[in-house]
């Protein structure tokens, strides 16, 4: 064994100590690489959303602040919320059942739409289009409760644990929340949850929920009658 | 004796250390995002960087507490130690930033005080579920800050070498806080059971590698039976001791390092009074016991440094006595 002894103000390291140095470096190096692509790739799926950040365009149509804030534009009900962690309850009710002009910018998730709207909105003469309504029944469905506006695209993802706070925040904050569950048929549904604000204490975790369905043109809305934990 | 003193700033060795170091965690990032977005395209960019930022200091904290031991066991990973603050600061850094943009990211833009909401949000405690990990994390971090704000040789001077250690060790509580954020959170959303094995393991080289030091420690010391003559102890065998190098000696409650230097035994405390290395793992350079971590001197006869320094660690009376070297368990005075 050699006597080295290696000082850290000495300007070079000799040798042989350099070489066993750049060879731990190395290997760390490789170790910390390795890590860092498995660990990036081996996350949760990530849904199938996205969100137009910054890029506001022009929509016209009919407002309706109930059940929830939308906008039924191009044939289609588009889902309105305010900037930030805040719905747009306040401001829809301004212009409930008046045609509008809205700059927004479009989030979107599985089909359903959603608009991040700017504060300025413009009235608009026209014939108003009433919402299209039907009742569905009642079912019990079990799921996760999570907020609309980053479930559909704003953050991806936008359920889950690491997810729960900025859902409360923007719950707290008026934006609708949605149901996360699967159906009968194993398949997933996104409902919209109207009615009382549910329990913060229980976003994103598995509750069950009973109540009544209703179609809003393209959108399912769920009326909760109760919501329940389900038990670790 | 000639001695030639320079001002130790900013060493080549440290620029090397600190670059490598800079253009580490700089790849890390990089190639997390970029592994992210190519096999996850939907994912959004500021999900990617939050999670990049956490998971490379989570790892970096790893790296950090393992060089102190591989140390120990393996002279030759001391390099990985002469600027391991550096290392601790830039993971502070790191960890800062994954914080305060998971902040933004959760808590800003809503009709709460972001602080407000991060403590408030979740208070699930007894739930596992449930449970509230962010907390855990802003509470690692404030540890980590505070090791990082007094990682400054000032700061060591200025709280005195025990008090600076007993803070820096809290650098266990902060992993323990961590690996309790990790569990709570990315672990019980991630959809493959492999991170929690990596995080397991990740765990299990930390405790590992410093239950190894440790034996590795206890079987360096002198294996002599506690016996005493005349006030002094046996400590160990004189000629066992490599000239230049050092044994150490449990004697009493203190760990002592005898030295061989120029064919006379001299013995010390074996903890340095920079960051308290071991400095019986050191050897004598120019007439001093230089410590193996930072290569702090110390005079073997006094445990003075020479001067203009004025560190100092205990020095203890010894002698040879029928090939055995006998210590004295109480420490040298000297005044002024």
């Amino acid at each position: 064994m050699t006597d080295e002894f290696y000082v850290g103000y000495v300007p070079r390291q000799t040798a042989a100590q350099a070489r066993f140095t750049r060879t731990a470096v190395t290997v760390a190096a490789l170790l910390a690489a390795g890590l860092a692509w498995t660990l990036a790739a081996w996350r949760a799926p990530f849904d199938n959303s996205r969100f137009e950040f910054g890029v506001y365009r022009d929509y016209t149509g009919t407002l309706a602040a109930h059940p929830v804030p939308s906008l039924l534009a191009e044939g289609q009900r588009i889902l309105l919320v305010a900037e930030g962690k805040h719905g747009a309850n306040s401001l829809a009710a301004r212009f409930d059942q008046r045609n509008v002009g809205i700059r927004g910018a479009l989030i979107e998730h599985d089909g359903i739409r959603m608009l991040e709207i700017l504060p300025s909105i413009e009235p608009l003469g026209g014939p108003v289009v009433a919402p299209r309504e039907q009742d569905l029944g009642s079912v019990t469905l079990t799921g996760e409760i999570a907020d609309s506006k980053c479930h559909l695209g704003v953050m991806n993802p936008g359920r889950g644990k690491v997810h729960r706070d900025c859902a409360v925040r923007c719950l707290s904050g008026g934006v609708p929340a949605t149901f996360l569950a699967r159906d009968e048929t194993g398949a997933r549904r996104i409902l919209l949850l109207t009615g009382a604000r549910p329990p913060l204490d229980h976003v994103a975790e598995p509750v069950t929920i009973t109540g009544r369905l209703t179609r809003w043109d393209q959108l399912t809305t769920l009326r909760a009658e109760s919501i329940e934990p389900v038990r670790e | 004796m000639s001695v030639q003193y320079q001002a130790i700033t900013w060493s080549r060795q440290k620029k090397v250390y600190d670059v490598l170091l800079a253009s580490g965690a700089a790849g890390f990032l990089g190639l997390f995002v970029a592994a992210g977005a190519v096999t996850h395209p939907e994912a959004t960019a500021e999900t990617l960087l939050i999670r990049a930022l956490g998971t490379c200091a989570f790892v970096m904290l790893h790296l950090i507490l393992c060089i102190g031991p591989l140390c120990r066991l393996d002279k030759r990973f001391l390099p990985l130690l002469y600027n391991r603050r550096h290392m601790g600061v830039t993971m502070f850094l790191t960890a800062a930033a994954h914080g305060v943009f998971s902040i933004i990211q959760f808590h800003s833009s809503g009709d709460e005080n972001p602080l407000v909401s991060l403590l408030s949000s979740n208070t699930r405690v007894n739930s596992l579920s449930a449970f509230p990990f962010q907390q855990l994390g802003l509470l690692a971090l404030l540890i980590l800050f505070l090791m990082a704000a007094t990682s400054h040789d000032f700061w060591l001077h200025t709280l005195t070498p025990p008090v600076w250690k007993r803070l820096h060790m809290l650098v266990y509580a902060a992993y323990g806080l961590l690996v309790a954020h990790v569990a709570f959170g990315a672990l019980q959303s991630a959809a493959s059971v492999w991170p929690a094995v990596l995080t397991g393991a990740g765990l299990t080289i930390v405790a590992g590698l410093h239950l190894a030091a440790g034996i590795h420690e206890r079987r360096r010391d002198s294996p002599l039976p506690a016996r005493t003559h005349d006030g002094f102890v046996a400590a160990c065998e004189f000629d066992a001791i490599p000239e230049g190098r050092a044994t150490v000696a449990m004697i009493g409650a203190e760990r002592v390092a005898i030295f061989k230097h120029e064919g006379k035994p001299y013995a010390i405390s074996n903890v340095c009074a920079h960051q308290n290395g071991p400095l019986g793992e050191g050897r004598t350079i120019d007439g001093c016991v230089t410590c193996p971590w930072h290569g702090y001197q110390f005079r073997p006869d006094t445990g003075m440094s020479p001067p203009p320094f004025q560190d100092r660690v205990p020095a203890y009376r010894c002698r040879v006595d029928s090939g055995k070297v006998w210590v004295h368990p109480q420490p040298v005075r000297h005044d002024g």
